[in-house]
């Protein structure tokens, strides 16, 4: 093979190379919640674990004055790993859905400027920005009520055997953890 | 004489009938739906009828020995209490709460009245009715569990299909916005 064609290869590996590692790099960067998204799955995952506290209070008869740290202290540490799992499920349904709908979202690197360039750019962010409000709002709903169902089938089922507050931490913190494990699992 | 006497008598049998006598008829009642487990609140309930034709004076409930203090205690009033005057033909009523904390059982015996027919006058004893044998055992954890709860699982649901909703709601509304900015997008292809 000649030099030329030699150094023309290693050009095209070279660039094939760099487009990988940007794209490794913009999934690695969306990978990351921003603090809005973090807020917004602690606040939902809080929410979401004071509907058993009711219950716990209302069925078991739990004392709520007394009870009060244990409820928030378990509350807390279960919205914290549900957060997780509502960002895992949130960025592996954008992708998803990213990808059925056919459009190219990476920049055309072009010297020439094309026309309607800027409103086609334009339209793509607002699609964006529509799908990871789809994707967010459905990564919610679907751990919310795998959420509850986890909590229900062991608080009445399967650790109501124990305590009161024993049966509180073993089902919240067990259902959390387990909506968390597999939601990580579907990035894997 | 005999006319005499017999007047005598008549005026004797006006003065007894005119004499206000007063009659306690008391009733004790446990007020439960369940049999109250240990440590968990019951209310004993006496009712006190002044079935006579006289005023009942100084009238005295005393039941303190049914629940010794060892064993039970008292969360709301107290079990011993009295009454100035119950007026004939009337009624008056005395709730006490209690708490058993051992496990056990306990025969719930009539409770003691007294009273006076006159305010100096000697002390008439009236016994209530009783409430017989009562078994106390310890609340199981599975218990509250096991009975229907309607009202609580009402809210509960209600409040998690609420809180469900909302982000139903948010896909619904994003999904037309995404068919169309798609469309859009697909044409100038």
């Amino acid at each position: 093979m000649s030099n030329r064609n030699k150094r023309k290869k290693k050009q095209r590996e070279e660039r094939a190379f760099l487009e990988v590692e940007r794209e490794r790099e913009q999934t690695l960067r969306l990978r990351k919640p921003t603090t809005k998204q973090r807020m917004l799955y602690f606040f939902i995952g809080l929410i979401m674990t004071s509907l058993p506290t009711y219950l716990f209070y209302s069925i078991y008869e739990m004392d709520l004055l007394k009870s009060l740290p244990l409820f928030g202290f378990v509350s807390v540490i279960c919205s914290i790993i549900l957060s997780m799992g509502y960002h895992n499920v949130s960025f592996f349904l954008k992708h998803r859905l990213l990808k059925k709908t056919g459009v190219n979202f990476q920049k055309k690197r072009t010297k020439k400027k094309v026309a309607g360039g800027e409103r086609e750019e334009r339209q793509k962010k607002q699609l964006e920005s529509t799908i990871t409000t789809q994707a967010v709002s459905l990564s919610l709903l679907y751990n919310s009520l795998f959420f509850l169902v986890i909590v229900l089938i062991f608080a009445f089922y399967i650790t109501w055997i124990f305590q009161a507050p024993a049966n509180y931490i073993l089902s919240l913190s067990v259902a959390s953890s387990i909506v968390t494990y597999i939601s990580s699992t579907k990035i894997q | 004489m005999k006319i005499l006497l017999l007047i005598i008598l008549l005026l004797t049998s006006f003065v007894f009938a005119a004499e206000e006598q007063a009659n306690l008829v008391v009733e004790k009642d446990i007020l439960v739906t369940t049999l109250p487990h240990t440590e968990e609140e019951f209310t004993i309930l006496y009712t006190i009828y002044n079935v006579g034709n006289g005023p009942a004076y100084d009238v005295r409930l005393q039941d303190a020995e049914n629940f010794p203090k060892g064993k039970y205690s008292t969360v709301l009033s107290q079990i011993d209490t009295n009454w100035d005057i119950v007026e004939a033909e009337t009624n008056t009523t005395h709730a006490v709460i209690l708490k058993r904390h051992a496990v056990g059982s306990d025969f719930i015996g009539p409770a003691k009245v007294l009273f006076k027919n006159t305010p100096n006058g000697q002390d008439i004893t009236s016994t209530s009715t009783y409430i017989g044998r009562l078994n106390f055992t310890p609340k199981s954890p599975g218990e509250s569990r096991k009975s229907p709860n309607w009202e609580h699982w009402i809210i509960f649901s209600v409040v998690a299909a609420l809180v469900l909703v909302i982000p139903f709601l948010l896909f619904k509304k994003s999904e037309k916005k995404k068919k169309r900015l798609t469309m859009n997008l697909r044409k100038k292809k």
